[in-house]
């Protein structure tokens, strides 16, 4: 008895350090075919037919990007310190909130609807039109993921129609293009009287956001291969993305 | 005394079994994010010249290694087009992508030090973790940098007796499905070896990989 304990015991230590060993090349392939199938049935595509158009929209964007918005993003940087920044970029995104409570209704997500307007009143009123996040405070109303008419149009189930790169804006779709309409209208700051304050104000509010993406920007241009299909690709996943919330 | 031996022998193989099921994903997430703070924690800024710079890398290169199947990473963004490379492409092709996000990755911290440093749990916030099957899972997480709290998920895969990172998710955008649309493209109008050419003059240096001394 104590023999066959003996072998068990030697076997079954030699079978789990020798067999993984044997297993491994074999075990690696099936898991790349099982992986193989996840990643391509979860795959959406988007149509892009002006490619060409939209890889020369690509390059000037770039070039404003590069030569003109980054030293720019970098003064301004300097000029205005981070905790000031962050502050105009929340009183920005409270201003907008017809954009969101608009669409959240629309969608019929009344939930968030209310998330929404009870942030927007509680930020507007204690929290200095919104330049402190002070809804925060209550766990409930943490910030809930953005939406906007394009992810309403989708979420009537709208496809994207054909990728779009649009000047100085960026990327974009025909559908999301359509709903950049709707978000105008929505936006406050629209209103503003005269014109060229409106515009300068929009203007600010894209400044300001993009001194906190600059650095993002240039890394995922640095670390992609091809950076025109890079970006196309975060496009379309982080739409996908706010479209499931 | 043969009691014993026996004893001592059932032991272990109880502890190899137990050990590598009984840390789940999320503990092991969360286990090598401490690791990595306190490799960020250790960086001495007074220190600052470019081989002490390199060296840090390198130290959080080998420690991402323990924690990413980089080789399961790399033959995903290459699909089915992974077959169009010789053994000793493959190999090369490993090295390189890996060092593709060594350099715009890992040496990205460096710049982020002094933020970085204080990273806490209030910083990195652990959720949930999702099974797809016994061997596939999703861990959620919320990091917060600069007032903006990002939604990054990281997928797990048990393979070699441990749980494995091979795809990170960063506000719904994967990393491995990025690189896959590209490589997809690129194949197209790229033979195997130009689309290494590309990646050699890309990647600065893959010194600090192990088993990567390509030339």
């Amino acid at each position: 008895m104590n023999k066959i304990t003996t072998i068990l015991i030697i076997s079954l230590t030699i079978f789990m350090f020798v067999s993984p060993l044997y297993c491994q090349e074999n075990d690696l392939d099936k898991l790349m075919v099982e992986l193989e199938e996840d990643y391509s049935k979860d795959t959406k595509k988007i149509n892009d037919p002006l490619e060409p158009i939209n890889r020369a929209f690509f390059k000037i964007n770039d070039i404003l990007m590069v030569y003109v918005l980054n030293p720019v993003t970098k003064v301004y940087s300097q000029v205005l310190p981070d905790n000031f920044r962050q502050g105009i970029s929340r009183g920005f995104n409270n201003i907008k909130y017809p954009i969101r409570g608009v669409n959240r209704f629309l969608q019929l997500n009344f939930s968030l609807f209310f998330k929404e307007t009870a942030r927007f009143i509680i930020n507007t009123s204690l929290g200095f039109f919104g330049f402190i996040d002070a809804a925060s405070g209550i766990s409930y109303l943490k910030p809930p993921p953005t939406t906007d008419t394009g992810i309403t149009l989708g979420k009537y189930g709208v496809g994207h129609g054909c990728y779009l790169v649009l000047p100085v804006l960026g990327p974009s779709s025909l559908r999301d293009g359509i709903g950049f309409i709707g978000d105008h209208f929505l936006n406050p700051v629209t209103y503003v009287e005269p014109n060229y304050a409106s515009f300068l104000l929009k203007g600010e509010d894209k400044l300001n956001k993009l001194s906190f993406h600059m650095k993002d920007y240039e890394d995922l241009k640095a670390s992609a291969m091809d950076p025109y299909i890079s970006f196309r690709n975060a496009y379309l996943q982080n739409r996908e993305y706010y479209l499931s919330k | 005394m043969k009691k014993m031996i026996f004893t001592l022998v059932v032991f272990i193989n109880l502890c190899v079994i137990t050990s590598s099921y009984s840390m789940g994903p999320k503990e092991h997430l969360r286990l090598y994010i401490d690791k990595a703070i306190s490799v960020f924690n250790e960086y001495d800024i007074e220190k600052n010249s470019t081989e002490y710079n390199r060296a840090f890398e390198c130290r959080l290169v080998n420690l991402a290694d323990e924690i990413f199947a980089f080789n399961i990473m790399s033959r995903m963004v290459l699909g089915y087009n992974w077959n169009k490379f010789s053994k000793k492409q493959q190999h090369e092709f490993v090295c390189l992508f890996v060092g593709l996000l060594a350099d715009h990755y890992f040496d990205k911290i460096l710049e982020h030090i002094n933020d970085v440093k204080n990273y806490n749990k209030e910083n990195i916030e652990i959720l949930e973790e999702k099974f797809f099957t016994p061997t596939k899972a999703e861990v959620d997480t919320k990091i917060k940098y600069q007032d903006k709290v990002t939604p990054v998920n990281y997928r797990f895969l048990y393979y070699q007796n441990k749980w494995q990172i091979y795809d990170v998710i960063i506000e719904g955008v994967s990393l491995i499905k990025n690189y896959r649309s590209q490589f997809k493209e690129l194949f197209m109008k790229q033979t195997p070896e130009e689309i290494l050419k590309d990646l050699r003059e890309k990647v600065k240096d893959i010194s600090c990989l192990k088993n990567c001394n390509i030339n």
